[in-house]
């Protein structure tokens, strides 16, 4: 038998996680979003990758 | 001649195309919620789903079955996509300084978490791409595994200034200390003498990778990675991803993280205040989970029927995904975030990750096996 049943359940967490996010978190500025690419822009913050410290 | 009426191939085409309406309808939704750059990025995560799921291309299992059967093919499409992804990284790292590459400190926590990620990532028969492209799929043990990703990575970077605290020295990057020819000239021999005695090694007759699969998906992973670099401005990685959902939940159930050493640096702060949709990881991450799933659904194979679960190997999976998140931490990445991109940044620290944690997969296998595993 599939295991449909976990695989929606994981689904449905995963996007309530996102919609609540949306929710909760702090309004987002259209006008401040990056440019399209980061290559021959201004260096990222350097918050979010798994190397950090 | 049979009787039998046909479906015009329009008809049959609607089905078959449905599950793939959902690659622009993604991109669109991304890209009108949180932006053009993040928009881009679901579209790279969904090609890194997609590849990896198509391929079975699975860091995981390609270690396992070179330790076990010593069938080179896997670890060598993995020595392929390092390779090809680091002859475009490295030049673009060496002549852009607004790019970072992932360089991480030479520390105590990198050995031990690298070995520790790699007993772990056997037992859960996944790594941090594995986990989430198998999730994605319905993969029973992955998606048991995932919530103790998310706890476990947030909590290893939580206490990830304690693991240091056993000493560390700082990160090295060959870009730096060798130049762009040097780098790819001695990482790229090293591989290459890697590949060689893996395929000396060689006992297995036959492989799981049958066909050219495997190796147009190292070539696309490594096309893939540096087009994550050139949009994120940072390599790709895994597990920041989860540890940041954690610090987001936590922060919901009312924990101030602004003490910590990790989360509650200023950018981190903020980072955790701002939409989820926002942090490049999390949305290369979701496209990879959404990827994986829409191959899964062209072909009939998601939510695998792999018979009943014993209660044990729920709860193995269960302690591997923390330990796979709580260890990704200590060790600066996965097999993705230090491995792959490590290396293919041409930081030192990629290189003990993979030894470490190949020691530590040989471990895993024997672990394993005591628990009663397939494969």
């Amino acid at each position: 038998m599939r295991r449909i049943g976990l695989a929606l359940a994981f689904w449905a967490a995963l996007a309530g996680f996102v919609v609540l996010d949306a929710t909760r978190s702090a309004p987002r500025d259209r006008f401040a979003e990056p440019p399209p690419l980061a290559l021959g822009n201004e260096r990222a913050s350097g918050a979010g990758h798994c190397s950090g410290k | 001649m049979s009787s039998v009426a046909r479906p015009h191939p329009a008809v049959g085409a609607v089905p078959r195309l449905a599950p793939w309406a959902v690659v622009p309808l993604a991109w669109f939704a991304v890209t009108w919620v949180a932006g053009v750059r993040q928009g881009l990025l679901v579209l790279v995560g969904l090609g890194f789903g997609a590849v990896l799921a198509a391929t079975a291309f699975g860091f995981t299992t390609g270690w396992r079955v070179w330790l076990r059967q010593r069938d080179p093919t896997g670890l060598l499409a993995q020595f392929l996509a390092i390779g090809l992804a680091m002859l475009g990284t490295v030049p673009l790292l060496a002549t852009h300084p607004e790019l970072s590459g992932a360089v991480a400190p030479l520390s105590w926590s990198l050995v031990l978490g690298a070995f520790v990620f790699g007993a772990a990532m056997q037992v859960a028969d996944g790594c941090g791409s594995g986990t989430l492209y198998k999730a994605g799929l319905g993969h029973p043990a992955s998606i048991a595994a995932f919530p103790g990703l998310v706890i476990g990575s947030f909590l290893g970077a939580a206490h990830q200034d304690w693991w240091l605290s056993w000493g560390s020295l700082p990160g090295v990057s060959l870009v730096e200390t060798l130049g762009a020819g040097g780098t790819i000239a001695a990482q790229g021999a090293a591989l290459v003498v890697l590949g060689a005695l893996a395929w000396r090694a060689r006992r297995a007759t036959g492989t799981r990778w049958v066909g050219r699969g495997v190796w147009i998906g190292a070539i696309l992973l490594a096309v893939l990675g540096v087009a994550n670099l050139v949009i994120a401005g940072q390599p790709w990685g895994i597990v920041y991803g989860p540890g940041l959902w954690g610090a987001k939940i936590v922060t919901w159930l009312g924990a101030d993280l602004s003490g910590n050493a990790f989360w509650g640096t200023e950018a981190r702060m903020a980072q955790v205040a701002a939409p989820v949709l926002d942090d490049v990881t999390t949305i290369t991450n979701l496209g990879l989970l959404a990827g994986s799933l829409l191959v899964a659904a062209r072909r009939g194979t998601a939510c695998p029927d792999l018979g009943p679960v014993p209660m044990r190997q729920w709860l193995a999976a269960i302690v591997a995904g923390l330990v796979l998140g709580y260890s990704s931490r200590l060790a600066f990445g996965c097999n993705v975030g230090a491995f792959f991109s490590g290396i293919s940044s041409g930081s030192l620290h990629g290189w003990v990750w993979f030894a470490a944690a190949f020691a530590g997969s040989t471990l895993g296998i024997r672990l394993r096996e005591r628990l009663g595993m397939k494969g």
